[in-house]
């Protein structure tokens, strides 16, 4: 008995063969319920939460407190803060940057799983946390 | 029940109905010519490498930049980059212009959607470890492209020219001047002044619209070609 060709495997075969379904309805279906998903959530979004309008620019005016500035600078300002001089944010910023293009430069043991990555696993890991601390401090949540 | 069994009525309509269809009309010179249909129904049914639901925030972030481009493009038909132009028409838009808050609004919230689907992206190529040998290249060009997302936000956060924007342009564009040897060119270079004024927000404007739109399309292509070359990298 022939085996069927668009059953999908749950496995992987014992030649290690990757497991695979029919493009069609399969694929394409969770295509179309990702695109309507995201379309839906964006729209229902804008439509409960719509963009209020700052007052306008003005130069002289007192600065607007830092609590005030765009939720993605709020690790950049977290990061200045505990730093001595500006200067060095900025360098600090620019070299993880560039430490996170050249990541497969610093990682070549060739280990998938993230438990055999612990020199670039804790650091990323730690950075994330900070990212998202910072950006809950942002949102008022914590802070 | 096959097409001999049908009574002579029913042949005519379904014959009718097959001339008169798409398939009749438009689609069977060309079906008699090149078998699209054949050729579609053979790469529909085609296996497709299993995908599990956590492989799909590129193509969302991909969707949220196609969205981004379409109101975009209607948010520019009212928008002037000028001082103080642009909060004017920025209160045209969310005020007067047909459903010009519903875009802005929609700009908005698929931008910040577009950053966290990117980073959701990143975050599940490392935990695979995804960025190793031979995707190595294929990992900077979207790190690259991490980057040209969140100079989308912040240059378009200082468009609308309203205090908020323009203390946090200053803010960022200040640390940026404060790195050693090239900073204070480069902050010339971003801010056209000494000073966040308007010859800023002309600046940001062509970066937002013209310069990062198309980097970063530059660098999509580029990402897609490799991941059509390699395929998506294997479960472990």
């Amino acid at each position: 008995m022939t085996e069927k060709p668009y059953k999908i495997r749950k496995k992987h075969s014992r030649r290690g063969e990757r497991k695979t379904y029919p493009l069609y309805p399969n694929h394409l279906l969770r295509v179309l319920m990702v695109i309507m998903g995201t379309v839906a959530a964006i729209a229902i979004l804008s439509a409960l939460f719509p963009l209020p309008l700052d007052r306008i620019a003005d130069p002289l005016a007192q600065p607007d407190p830092e609590s005030r500035a765009l939720w993605l600078l709020k690790p950049a300002i977290l990061l200045n803060d505990m730093m001595p001089f500006p200067g060095l944010t900025a360098v600090l910023i620019a070299v993880l940057a560039v430490l996170f293009v050249l990541l497969p430069i610093l990682d070549r043991s060739g280990q998938r799983s993230i438990k055999r990555r612990i020199l670039v696993g804790v650091p990323f890991i730690l950075w994330m946390l900070f990212l998202a601390w910072s950006l809950l401090l942002s949102t008022g949540v914590w802070g | 029940m096959s097409a001999r069994d049908r009574r002579p009525d029913e042949r005519f309509l379904k014959g009718l109905l097959d001339r008169l269809g798409i398939r009749g009309v438009l689609y069977g010179p060309l079906e008699r010519r090149i078998s699209v249909l054949g050729a579609l129904e053979t790469s529909l049914k085609k296996p497709f490498p299993y995908v599990s639901w956590w492989s799909c925030f590129g193509g969302i972030a991909f969707l949220l930049f196609l969205i981004q481009a379409a109101t975009g493009i209607l948010l520019m038909v009212f928008y002037i980059p000028a001082d103080p132009e642009a909060h004017r028409t920025i209160i045209h838009i969310a005020g007067r212009a047909p459903f010009g808050w519903f875009f802005r609004t929609i700009h908005h919230w698929s931008g910040i959607g577009m950053l966290l689907a990117v980073s959701a992206h990143v975050v599940r190529v490392f935990v695979k470890g995804a960025y190793q040998k031979p995707r190595d290249l294929n990992w900077a060009i979207g790190s690259v492209l991490f980057f040209l997302t969140a100079g989308f936000i912040l240059t378009g956060d200082l468009l609308p020219w309203t205090q908020s924007g323009y203390w946090s342009a200053v803010w960022w564009t200040d640390l940026v001047g404060s790195f050693p040897v090239l900073g204070q060119q480069f902050q010339l270079f971003l801010r056209g002044s000494q000073n966040v004024t308007g010859s800023t927000i002309t600046r940001f404007y062509v970066f937002h619209v013209f310069a990062l739109p198309a980097l970063t399309t530059l660098f999509m292509v580029i990402h897609f070609v490799i991941v059509r070359k390699l395929g998506l990298s294997e479960p472990f």
